[in-house]
């Protein structure tokens, strides 16, 4: 194949390709979510104890976990005290 | 040898002697990122092998009938990146208008999948062999990232209820645990001699 044809075929090739990564992109940006699936993302405020320390739902889990045993064993503190 | 057994052969040999994530260290960020959950696991696993073998159905005939006869071969890379991004989004696309079911398994995946390098490297390595292999390796590719997620999966979910030391919970004990089913996968590519049975 001639160098100017080759040329011109890589071209054509990688702007088909182009224009169709971008329609796929809009079609699936536009496209709504179905119901029930609007926010996928992982919901912090359900999130438990676990091991997954590299998690970054982790410390904010770990820190709320603390504050509630450090606010209970306050409050025991106090019921024991009234006592 | 029956062209149907080395085809089996093949795929077997992919899966397990050369598996993607364990012998070719491709797709290690997924492996370690969502194997901690068996649900999410699967589901990751299926979304890739589907993403695999529809990227190497469309990418061997593109490599062989157009970027072979028009001397293009240098531009397999960026090409290939263009089609399984589309391919990515054209599915979730469908599986969007579609499946609410499937959607709300896989699709927080689907963007995942466009930068995991198993797509890439499986597609890459199929443009030396012919279409039969080529289907092999996606297919036995494939299968092998799902059998060693879910497999990855399963031992994390009871490695969290273990007496980890602090030290090592989480990421530490996972990348041991990899490197530990490593070792047997390389076992296992002792016990089974393809070579010899004309794999294809």
């Amino acid at each position: 194949m001639p160098k100017e044809v080759a040329i011109i075929v890589t071209i054509i090739v990688l702007v088909v390709l182009a224009t169709l990564f971008f329609v796929s992109f809009l079609l699936y940006v536009k496209t709504p979510a179905p119901k029930g699936c609007e926010n996928l993302g992982r919901d912090e405020s359900k999130c438990g104890e676990c091991s997954e320390t590299g998690c970054r739902f982790y410390q904010t889990a770990f820190k709320r976990a603390e504050e509630k045993r450090r606010n209970e064993e306050k409050q025991n503190q106090e019921k024991g005290d009234s006592k | 040898m029956p062209y149907i057994v080395s085809f089996i052969l093949a795929i077997v040999s992919y899966m397990v002697i050369d598996n993607v994530i364990l012998s070719r260290y491709f797709g290690i960020c997924s492996f370690i990122g969502v194997g901690n959950k068996v649900k999410s696991a699967v589901s990751m696993g299926l979304a890739v092998t589907f993403v695999i073998m529809l990227a190497a159905l469309i990418c061997w005939p593109l490599y062989t009938f157009v970027l072979v006869p028009a001397g293009m071969e240098y531009m397999e890379t960026i090409v290939f990146i263009l089609v399984i991004a589309s391919l990515v989004q054209i599915v979730g696309y469908f599986i969007k208008k579609t499946s609410p079911t499937l959607y709300k398994n896989l699709g927080i995946y689907l963007p995942l999948i466009t930068t995991n390098c198993a797509v890439l490297g499986v597609v890459e390595s199929n443009m030396a062999y012919d279409f039969g292999r080529s289907m092999a390796n996606a297919i036995g590719t494939s299968l092998g990232f799902l059998l060693v997620i879910f497999l990855f999966a399963c031992i994390r979910v009871r490695l969290e209820a273990a007496n980890t030391p602090k030290a090592f919970k989480g990421l530490p004990i996972a990348l041991i645990v990899a490197g530990l089913m490593a070792i047997v996968f390389l076992g296992i590519g002792g016990m089974i001699d393809l070579s010899s049975w004309g794999v294809i």
